[in-house]
């Protein structure tokens, strides 16, 4: 799965590279990002929900990378579809579920639990904060899948960058160097 | 030896992914990472070979390339149950070192799935069982849930499908994950009684077919109450780990299981909304079985436990969730001695927040160091696998240049810091199976922070002496890189 990655992630930079002239390390950062990004959630070619809403939010930054990125019709559907509207819903549920529970029976048990309930409501929230698209995964167990598979494609696409820093960087002979006169001159303070 | 392994697993399901089991596949994974490249699809594959598909097979020929994807990532005995759910692969590893590599195939088998061209769309769940075979049971009580808790319990039918008939041809567990809705609650037949299901084999499959569309929970409630006294006894046994006794029972156990079910299948089918409408005397075998086309799972309420629909559901919907967690606990390092949930949320949030700091991080870095972006793949990956090799052997010193004194005290001090804290325990472990000799040499992950940092700040302020472009950018970089 690296090696598809990093295929994806060079094509996606390859669009990049006409725009040599972006010269500034944001500009350069940007489009590496957003490259690996699209290069991550195309890999699961819209299966997860994650990877399509992550897809629709570079589409609206970068339309023509993600267009190129991704082929066939798929690209189209993906890009084009709208986002869901379950995250209205959510709020509204939320607060109507809240003014009924005003009125409920408060025994100490029930107040802990509720008050467990309400923790883990906090956590889950978050989230679905972090996770891209989130907002709109209608179930606990929907994100809980979504963010297993979202961390297995963080934890690839870190291993695939980390690899090509390393490589990209000078012969190791120099690292080993720098690394003992470094250390050494900081644990001398 | 097949339905030896088999048993082994099946005591792993009872014991319910017992936590020494994970805390030893923990430690030896620690000590061994090695251990997990060791190509395990060899064991996977033996006992399976004539029952997995062509798909499963180059899907377990290639669990070390998943296991380099998950680097530190510690995997153990009871998640080959769920690769199982999910890849539709045999059923358990009785070592833990297998389960690993077993690991990987399951996550390979995501993909797989994700891929597999013959496999149905998830439609939003995301996760589905190519090419396993389930077949469901005869019909339980239905509850509205999602496809997670399909792969489960499709799961569980692999195994005393498996432990009844080997070699039994893969049925495409694309048969019951067809009638899935869009929705997320979706109700989805299950293999539950696992005895049953591998005894009532040729009539459940052909039964399978069965359409039953919309019954809602009240037939599974109706079913449960239906739960005719001789039901009551098997409530304890309908449990899906206190399956596989013996043949004996199971056959005995399954031929009543089956009029039961077929009791509540015809139920179903008659009256889905009347809690009232139970037909005890049902002494019919071999009836239609819930619909793999459905989408419906049924579930049994354990013994001594409410059968009210709705809590059904609840309880569904808890073990489902929790037995995502405990996946999630794998795979987030650190988590295995978390419990509850909100504790191990608050874990997984902020390892989803570093990992995407991380990712940041890198992306500037990479935009630092190469400025041109000129990436050629092989020049790089052969770059990379020369680098590795490089820091495994090499100690010596080099000339030091001469611009290094005068960079180095710029570089701020809690800048280096931050760098370090902010990359944090992740570095090193990732780093490890990546850099194999690399980490022999230099064992504190601490210095694989340093090395990056440093490179940021110097390129190569000395000659390059690889002939790749990328190197040769550097010192573009190191001119602007110092201050």
């Amino acid at each position: 799965m690296k090696e598809e990655f990093l295929k994806k992630w060079q094509m996606g930079l390859q669009i990049y590279r006409p725009l040599i002239d972006n010269t500034s390390v944001s500009e350069r950062r940007k489009a590496i990002k957003l490259s690996a990004d699209v290069a991550m959630a195309s890999l699961r070619k819209g299966t997860t929900c994650w990877s399509r809403a992550l897809i629709q939010k570079t589409a609206t930054e970068d339309n023509f990378l993600v267009r190129q990125m991704l082929s066939g019709i798929k690209a189209e559907t993906l890009i084009n579809k709208k986002l869901p509207k379950v995250m209205c819903h959510r709020k509204i549920v939320r607060r109507s579920k809240k003014i009924l529970r005003r009125r409920q029976s408060r025994s100490a048990i029930e107040e802990v639990a509720a008050k467990a309930r309400k923790l883990v409501k906090k956590k889950t929230q978050g989230l679905r904060n972090v996770v891209p698209g989130g907002e709109f995964m209608s179930n606990d167990v929907l994100l809980i899948q979504e963010t297993l598979d979202y961390i297995v494609s963080l934890q690839t696409q870190v291993n695939v960058m980390r690899s090509i820093v390393d490589a990209a960087e000078a012969g190791s002979e120099r690292t080993a160097y720098y690394l003992g006169k470094l250390k050494f001159a900081i644990e001398d303070g | 030896c097949c339905s030896s392994s088999f048993e082994e697993m099946d005591v792993n399901e009872k014991e319910e992914f017992s936590g020494e089991k994970r805390n030893t596949s923990y430690d030896s994974a620690d000590n061994h990472p090695s251990d997990w490249r060791i190509p395990g699809s060899n064991p996977v594959s033996a006992p399976f070979g004539s029952y997995s598909t062509e798909n499963l097979i180059t899907a377990s020929c290639s669990p070390s390339q998943m296991m380099d994807s998950f680097g530190q990532t510690l995997w153990y005995d009871p998640t080959n149950l769920q690769a199982v759910g999910y890849g539709g692969f045999s059923g358990g590893h009785p070592s833990s070192s297998s389960s690993s590599c077993f690991r990987g195939n399951m996550d390979r088998s995501l993909e797989m799935g994700w891929s597999m061209p013959n496999l149905l769309p998830p439609k939003g769940n995301g996760l589905f069982l190519p090419n396993a075979s389930s077949f469901l049971p005869p019909s339980m009580a239905q509850l509205p849930a999602d496809s997670g808790f399909v792969e489960r319990a499709a799961r569980f039918s692999l195994f005393s499908d498996m432990v009844n008939q080997p070699l039994a041809k893969p049925e495409s567990v694309g048969l019951f994950l067809e009638g899935q809705c869009p929705s997320t609650e979706v109700n989805v037949g299950v293999a539950h009684n696992d005895a049953s299901t591998a005894m009532k084999g040729p009539n459940v499959r052909s039964s399978e077919q069965a359409s039953k569309p919309n019954v809602s929970e009240d037939t599974q409630s109706s079913g449960q109450k239906g739960g005719e006294t001789s039901s009551k006894g098997f409530d304890s046994k309908k449990r899906k780990r206190n399956r596989q006794n013996s043949e004996a029972d199971q056959s005995h156990k399954s031929e009543e299981e089956a009029e039961n079910n077929g009791d509540k299948k015809r139920n179903d089918e008659q009256s889905p909304n009347s809690p009232g409408n139970k037909t005890n005397s049902g002494k019919q075998q071999g009836k239609q079985t819930s619909d793999p086309k459905d989408g419906y799972i049924h579930v049994r309420a354990r013994r001594g436990q409410a059968t009210n629909s709705h809590s059904l559901a609840e309880r569904v919907r808890r073990e489902k969730i929790s037995e995502r967690m405990k996946f999630l606990q794998d795979l987030v390092p650190g988590c295995n001695k978390v419990t509850g949930k909100a504790v191990m949320l608050d874990e997984i949030i902020n390892y989803v927040q570093s990992l995407q700091r991380q990712v940041e991080f890198l992306s500037m870095k990479l935009a630092t160091v190469n400025p041109q972006m000129d990436f050629n793949l092989e020049a790089l990956l052969a770059k990379d696998v020369r680098e590795l090799q490089l820091r495994g052997g090499s100690s010596s010193a080099t000339p030091f240049p001469q611009n290094m004194p005068m960079v180095y005290p710029p570089l701020p001090h809690g800048f280096m810091q931050q760098t370090l804290s902010s990359i944090g325990r992740n570095i090193s472990s990732p780093l490890s199976p990546i850099n194999g000799g690399y980490k022999r040499q230099e064992t504190n992950g601490w210095e694989g922070d340093l090395q990056n940092v440093i490179h940021i700040n110097y390129g190569a302020g000395d000659v390059p002496s690889d002939p790749e472009a990328a190197t040769a950018s550097l010192p573009s970089s190191n001119m602007k890189v110092e201050p």
